[in-house]
């Protein structure tokens, strides 16, 4: 039989080739196609409907749908992957209605503040088996048939649960109502609790600028570069802050009803450091003294000293502070410096206005510029030194003027009739010349506008002096009735000048190591310690001392001045004056120097050293100045 | 009264006053003033020897007189004798500027 078998197997060979070349498909290594009709799947009307495949066609599959919803059943039993169907009454379904759904879920926030309503609500949902045209591999699907709507959601229900969860906040009946009514999924708020009322926390009103500096911009939009802006400054009382007290919060209720206790204010103490004064119970934060606000450490202090670790130049701009200034560089051209206190300089200064409620001190030179010491008080100095020479004048008149009226041959008719001022005027005009002059001066040097009320005690003193000094001006003293004006002219006068005479009581000091072409005044004492001073214009309330020489300029003292070397030669003008009673010393004094004590006046033509020059009882006196 | 007399005519003027200069005679001088002025004159001289009284409106004039003629470069000077006159002019100053004839 083998020979039997081995025939059959090459005569099914051979059919299976010829099969092949019948279908015109060429086998190259390919899959082949089965040659009859494959068995196809279809459900109409709910049936499932099979066509069998032809010969050697493939068989029919079916499968349940993938959202589960049509499950198919094989002899009864589900099956879990796709069927190969032989026979439709093999196969069975199983479809999965949706029923209708509905809940209500009542719920509380975390902070127990909020009542939450949450409804979960779904239609019911009626599916049949879906129809399908003939498919080789059929997948079971459904298709919606009904829906109908869920339960409602009775709100009796929520409230009955919000009580039953213990809540006692008053719930939004409205919001149920609403909420139940919707029937669909939702949540919403439907109660809260009263929160508490917050505290307000003690805190701190700063009533001071403590920004390094406020910049200044004009209303043109113009920028001065060197007005760069105000250090920022107090005055001392000037009030830096106020505290305001904690104020405590009020408690609510949480929606069981428990009481919520607000939390405690913060107190927001008052620290203040040196310079600064608390007043009014420690509410109110006054500078103690005059300087720059700042925090320190959390202290609220008033710094009596700015510092500038630099040079002053356009980087800073102009400096103005009221309590002392120290600049550890130099000032530099056109630049100011405004001090309450005194003002240090390291360095140089250089064309630059400098000026200082107190003294000044410049380490290194001083050239161009003008440096005063003092403030205001520098021009109650030229003041009264002016007044000094004024009185004198006017007791010559008026001891003049009697004079010539008790001469017997003198006829005082025509003075009943015009006045005292006629013969007084003449007298001015004849002898005394130089009293409009002065007055003129002094009226410049009076403040004027808003300057004058800068102190109302000194704005009468102006006044006064206004008046008096305008009194001796031009035709003015024609209208000087009786000569007994003068008396209340003097007595006025004296008395401004003993009154300006307090404010010298801390004079303010000038101390420089080498100055050129500058202008420096100072209440009290000027000092040069360097080698050399050129053409200068010095004034001051006291001393004036030059270690080294001085060579052209101008330098008055009210006291003394003393130097190492004045004047060169004839073209090198000098002039060197004190106030009556002063005195003038020189280790050499060359010519071209011109010294004045008072109203005297002496030049000098040849070189003299070793002086000391007073001038008393109308004449010069000269002494060996060891 | 006021008695100016003409003591020595035009140019070396000299003008000798007797009696009071004041308020009430001073336009006596000013008469004779203005006699003399538009004439060509080198110096005048005032000679207050004569004289009794002055008051400020007379040394006034004096002194006028001295600024008018001082715009001419024409110099005017004082010449007196008496003591007591003399006292007043220094005090007021007049001798300053108006020195001896």
């Amino acid at each position: 039989m083998p020979g039997r078998d081995s025939n059959l197997t090459e005569l099914m060979h051979e059919w299976l080739k010829k099969s092949v070349s019948q279908s015109g498909v060429q086998q190259q290594g390919s899959e082949s196609k089965p040659l009859g009709k494959n068995g196809t799947l279809a459900i109409v009307n709910g049936e499932l409907v099979m066509e069998k495949p032809g010969p050697g066609g493939k068989w029919p599959t079916i499968t349940s749908s993938k959202d589960g919803r049509v499950g198919v059943l094989y002899k009864g039993k589900p099956a879990e992957r796709p069927i190969v169907v032989e026979d439709v009454r093999d196969i069975d379904f199983q479809i999965t209605q949706e029923p209708p759904h509905s809940s209500f879920h009542v719920s509380v926030s975390k902070d127990n503040m909020e009542v939450w309503l949450k409804i979960e609500s779904a239609a019911g949902i009626e599916y049949d088996l879906n129809d399908s045209g003939p498919v080789e591999d059929l997948i079971a699907a459904a298709r919606e048939v009904y829906r109908y709507p869920p339960e409602p959601i009775v709100e009796t229900e929520v409230f009955a649960e919000a009580e039953r969860q213990g809540i006692k906040a008053e719930l939004y009946a409205e919001q149920v109502v609403l909420a139940c009514a919707r029937g669909s999924s939702c949540r919403t708020l439907i109660g809260v609790g009263i929160p508490p009322k917050p505290p307000v926390d003690g805190r701190i009103e700063l009533a001071c600028d403590l920004k390094a500096t406020k910049i200044l911009i004009e209303d043109s939009d113009r920028v001065d570069l060197l007005d760069r802006g105000r250090i920022n400054s107090v005055e001392a009382g000037e009030v830096l802050g106020y505290w305001h007290p904690p104020v405590e919060g009020k408690p609510g209720t949480d929606v069981f009803g428990r009481t919520i206790e607000p939390r405690k204010p913060k107190h927001a103490s008052f620290l203040v450091g040196s310079g600064v004064r608390l007043i009014s119970g420690g509410t109110i934060a006054v500078a103690d003294i005059a300087g720059r606000p700042c925090f320190e450490r959390g202290r609220l202090c008033v710094r009596p000293e700015l510092v500038i670790y630099s040079d002053v130049d356009v980087g800073t701009g102009n400096i103005e502070f009221t309590g002392d200034v120290i600049v550890t560089g130099n000032v530099t051209e056109s630049l100011s410096v405004r001090a309450g206190g005194l003002a240090e300089i390291k360095g140089s200064v250089h064309h630059a206005n400098l000026t200082a409620g107190s003294s000044v001190f410049i380490q290194k030179n001083l050239i161009g510029g003008r440096v005063s010491a003092g403030g205001e008080i520098v021009n109650h100095m030229k003041i009264v030194a002016l007044l000094r020479r004024i009185i004198p004048e006017i007791q010559s008149l008026q001891k003049a003027f009697l004079q010539v009226r008790a001469q017997p041959c003198f006829s005082i008719d025509d003075l009943r009739l015009r006045g005292d001022g006629y013969l007084l005027k003449l007298i001015l005009e004849m002898r005394f010349a130089n009293i409009p002059n002065l007055c003129q001066s002094l009226q410049k040097l009076l403040p004027t506008g808003d300057g004058v009320g800068s102190k109302s005690d000194l704005a009468e003193v102006w006044d006064i002096l206004h008046l008096a000094s305008e009194r001796f001006v031009g035709a003015n003293p024609l209208n000087i009735k009786c000569v007994t004006e003068l008396d209340t002219c003097l007595a006025c006068l004296e008395k401004v000048c003993s009154y300006l005479d307090d404010f010298f009581s801390t004079p303010a000091d000038i101390k420089v190591y080498y100055c050129q072409n500058a202008t420096l005044e100072a209440t009290g004492s000027i000092v040069v310690t360097g080698p050399s001073v050129y053409g200068c214009t010095m004034t001051a309330g006291s001393h004036i001392t030059i270690t080294g020489s001085c060579r052209g300029g101008s330098y008055f003292a009210a006291s003394s001045i003393t130097v190492n070397s004045a004047g060169l030669n004839e073209t090198v003008k000098t002039f060197l004056s004190v106030d009556e009673g002063g005195v003038i010393r020189a280790r050499t004094l060359h010519p071209g120097t011109y010294l004045a004590i008072g109203r005297a006046k002496l030049g000098i033509s040849e070189k003299r050293r070793n002086i000391e020059l007073r001038f008393e009882d109308g004449r010069w006196t000269q002494e060996e100045w060891r | 009264m006021l008695k100016v007399k003409i003591a020595q005519n035009p140019p070396h003027v000299i003008l000798a006053l007797e009696g009071e200069l004041d308020m009430a005679t001073g336009s006596i001088l000013e008469q004779v003033m203005e006699q003399i002025e538009s004439r060509d004159l080198v110096d005048i001289t005032f000679s207050l020897d004569g004289l009794n009284f002055i008051d400020s409106t007379g040394i006034g004039q004096l002194i006028g007189y001295y600024k008018v003629f001082a715009k001419r470069d024409i110099p005017v000077s004082i010449d007196n004798n008496n003591a007591e006159i003399e006292e007043i002019l220094a005090l007021i100053g007049v001798r300053e500027i108006m020195g001896v004839g």
